[in-house]
């Protein structure tokens, strides 16, 4: 999958110079390895694709799958506008929406499962 | 799309099955088993990131660890360090921090701004130590009737430590505060991910600020802080949610007007009423900063479903509130329609968890356990949960069921 490279801070930048001059003196500078992010299995759709490119590009998808079973399709449409309107997400009012449709239907949750038909959509369309 | 790794036959099976289950997700972070938080959609990874334990873990990037109840009740009123919660919000967090040429810079509206290495701050100041209870402001929102969203906490983003550093009024002080200086802002080393993302920095009124407990700390239960809360320096604001605890701390800028950054003009803010709370569902009109805990008390002993054997059982938890300290303790296990008085621990201070236990009789069949604190202030849990449209400040009268 494509993920947007995460801007590095320049002040980090700089901290590592300065620890490489320093690293002359025999000090280092301290180090964290950072977790990768979870696989995630995403139900096919063609926002799927929408999701990784533009939700995966600042955090994790956990986030939207540890969010509340069966939440209406307002709470999505609200959360993802939030993404653009607070956050700066450059997602076109269609793929919002595409994007907001698809996570209402795929984060039913606890609803009882309908059978998916062979394409792997539900019944509804929803 | 295809899913790399994963057949068409699992991506259906994932679809099917409804929620996206996290048991794919333990498999590839290799973590230490799962955990299920007692609410829907409460499965979570156990995992173990360095220089922690295996601790409930809600998103990977940024990191949010969760500790689990059960720590609580091992450990006593202090929490380990490789135990305590991990909460971030901006995915851009250091990875590389040079101790020696770390500074944290003092200015803004001040007579002679600072740059201040870790060795000058122990050296310069004079050193203090506070016990005290940082609680995430959506500590337990997993638990809010009706759901709302945000990180879907149970009860573990919460810790009590020893916190040594200097305080901040000293730091102040040095700078020279210039008249009309109103606030004073704190910004970590932590980066947005992109640059229309607000970055992270919070803000203290400056009475507050220099009220001498609120400190720049380096160390944690007599241990430098673990990277992920907040190495090498953090704010510790005592009694304060700890959203105000800013981690990898490296600017303080004193303003001569309000802060209107994003964390605290437009998040982390409850309603403007006295009980921080609107009826459920609803919208406050509006809004003002989180600040002080609410009184609050945990069952640590016992999770809703647990089985016991009918008779005299031992329930322990935990309480605090924002700084006046814990009075009282009140146990029920009939659903409140009698109630004891829990045995308290030690006190470690009145920033600090205070342990409490009980022996309750407990009947064969269903019991809800509930537990009530009373601060010395006279401030106490409602028995009704305090809704707001964030899920912040949860300090209902808490009930755990549990059969014998």
């Amino acid at each position: 999958m494509s993920r947007l490279r995460r801007p590095r801070r320049l002040a980090a930048a700089v901290m590592l110079a300065g620890a490489a001059l320093a690293g002359l003196a025999g000090a280092a500078p301290r180090t964290y390895a950072l977790p990768e992010d979870p696989e995630l299995s995403w139900p096919e759709d063609p926002a799927a694709e929408l999701v990784q490119v533009h939700c995966a590009a600042c955090h994790s998808l956990d986030y939207i799958v540890r969010q509340p079973p069966g939440m209406p399709l307002a709470f999505w449409e609200a959360n993802v506008a939030k993404m653009v309107r607070a956050y700066g997400a450059e997602i076109s009012p269609t793929e919002q929406k595409a994007i907001a449709d698809y996570l209402a239907r795929i984060r039913a949750g606890d609803a009882a499962p309908a059978a998916a038909d062979a394409a792997g959509r539900q019944p509804g369309g929803r | 799309m295809a899913v790399p790794g994963r057949s068409r036959r699992a991506a259906l099976a994932a679809l099917g099955g409804a929620a996206l289950a996290a048991g794919g997700f333990a498999r590839a972070t290799g973590a230490a088993g799962t955990v299920r938080l007692p609410f829907a959609n409460g499965e979570r990874p156990l995992v173990a990131l360095p220089g922690k334990r295996p601790l409930i873990m809600h998103t990977s990037r940024p990191p949010q660890l969760e500790t689990p109840l059960a720590v609580f009740d091992a450990t006593g009123a202090i929490t380990p360090n490789d135990a305590f919660f991990v909460r971030y919000h901006l995915s851009d967090i250091p990875t590389a921090i040079d101790p020696a040429s770390f500074r944290l810079r003092v200015g803004g509206h001040v007579a002679r701004p600072l740059a201040l290495s870790l060795a000058a701050l122990r050296r310069d100041f004079p050193v203090r130590e506070i016990v005290a209870v940082n609680q995430c402001s959506g500590n337990s929102r997993g638990f809010w009737e009706p759901r709302v969203g945000g990180g879907q906490h149970g009860h573990g983003s919460m810790g009590c430590a020893r916190w040594t550093g200097v305080a901040l009024k000293d730091v102040l002080a040095r700078a020279g505060v210039k008249d009309g200086a109103v606030e004073v802002s704190f910004d970590g080393l932590d980066a947005p991910p992109a640059p229309t993302v607000p970055d992270y920095a919070k803000a203290l009124g400056i009475d507050h600020a220099m009220d001498g407990e609120v400190l720049l700390a380096w160390g944690m239960n007599g241990a430098e802080l673990p990277w992920l809360n907040g190495y090498p320096l953090r704010l510790v604001v005592p009694g304060w949610f700890g959203t105000y605890w800013v981690k990898h701390l490296a600017q303080v800028t004193v303003l001569d007007r309000p802060f209107d950054g994003y964390w605290m003009a437009q998040s982390y803010r409850v309603p403007d009423t006295p009980c921080a709370c609107v009826p459920a569902g609803t919208k406050p009109e509006r809004t003002r900063p989180i600040g002080r805990y609410a009184v609050r008390s945990l069952i640590t002993s016992h999770v809703p479903g647990d089985r016991v054997v009918p008779g005299p059982v031992e329930v322990r938890g935990l309480a605090f509130d924002s700084g006046s300290g814990i009075a009282r303790v009140l146990v029920s296990a009939d659903a409140g329609q009698s109630w004891q008085e829990a045995l308290l621990g030690a006190d470690l201070g009145r920033h600090a968890f205070r342990r409490w236990s009980a022996v309750l009789p407990l009947q064969p069949g269903e019991n809800v356990l509930m537990a009530r604190a009373v601060s010395n202030a006279g401030e106490t849990q409602p028995f009704e949960l305090r809704w707001n449209p964030s899920g912040y400040m949860r300090n209902v009268v808490e009930r755990v069921t549990v059969v014998a």
